[in-house]
């Protein structure tokens, strides 16, 4: 993949986990037993510049890892809470530890974005914490468009996004 | 008038996308409804691809949701449809013994089913 990158060269990149040993418990990234592979990646496509994330759940030693490694982006992985919000389930543990995930990271000088699982809901109780800067959302967006129509639906989150 | 029937199938196969219930295939169904059309189209595939069993008993609850449930011509899936009880049926071809080279039905061969 590291080679289809250099190849096509995008503007941005997520490195995201594909198969069941990169996950971690919640989602993100594997950083500690795909550490070396990971710094490659990043170092390589920094050097082409282009801006490189790293697919983390929100706890503070994946932060510190990211750091390491060498990222200048991670990006949240946000399934837990957004099934949370979903099911009214109480978020205040998942809450907390996306804002001292966001604190960290930014005391750190990496940039954060958060993704996954998002909807009207969560999107928008993420929203209030301004270290965030950007979301990306998917399913729910093309899921929503069925009944509105994606220009409505994006309407939608860039009012939320504001 | 045209009666137009609309398929939802494929609101299936988004909400099949992450394995939870957005889009909501029942919603769906309604809003298509309320929007115009005079009958929905789901397709209950051997395979179950996209509509699930468990959508064809939700949206077989509602008279107001004319379904018509497309389906492969065998004996289990004429067990479903008794049990559901949609209110039309359509016979389609699921497997390529069950096709002609056109696309449709192999009557002749599937004849005594």
């Amino acid at each position: 993949m590291l080679k289809i990158a250099l190849k096509s060269n995008p503007k941005y990149v997520c490195i995201v986990p594909e198969k069941r040993e990169e996950l971690t418990t919640e989602g993100g990234l594997n950083l500690k037993k795909n550490n070396k592979i990971l710094k490659k990646i990043v170092k390589t496509l920094n050097n082409k510049k282009i801006r490189t994330s790293l697919f983390i759940n929100p706890n503070l030693n994946d932060i510190k890892l990211s750091k390491k490694i060498g990222a200048k982006c991670i990006e949240l992985h946000t399934g837990s809470i957004s099934r949370k919000v979903r099911s009214k389930k109480n978020i205040k543990k998942d809450l907390k530890k996306i804002i001292a995930s966001c604190n960290l990271a930014n005391s750190l000088g990496l940039e954060v974005h958060a993704g996954h699982g998002l909807d009207y809901k969560s999107a928008s109780i993420l929203s209030k914490i301004k270290l965030i800067k950007e979301f990306n959302i998917g399913h729910f967006i093309v899921g929503e468009s069925f009944f509105l129509g994606l220009p409505r639906v994006i309407n939608k989150f860039k009012k939320i996004c504001k | 008038m045209i009666r137009l029937g609309i398929n939802i199938d494929h609101v299936a196969t988004i909400r099949n996308a992450r394995g939870e219930d957005h889009p909501n295939i029942l919603k769906a169904a309604k809003f298509v409804m309320k929007n115009g059309a005079d009958l929905i189209t789901i397709h209950l595939r051997e395979d179950r691809r996209h509509i699930k069993d468990i959508d064809l008993k939700i949206l077989s609850k509602f008279k107001s949701i004319p379904i018509n449930l497309e389906m492969a011509g065998n004996n289990k899936m004429l067990k479903i449809a008794l049990k559901s009880n949609p209110k039309y049926v359509c016979i389609v071809p699921e497997k390529r013994e069950e096709l002609t080279t056109e696309g449709g039905l192999n009557l002749k061969k599937n004849n005594k089913k």
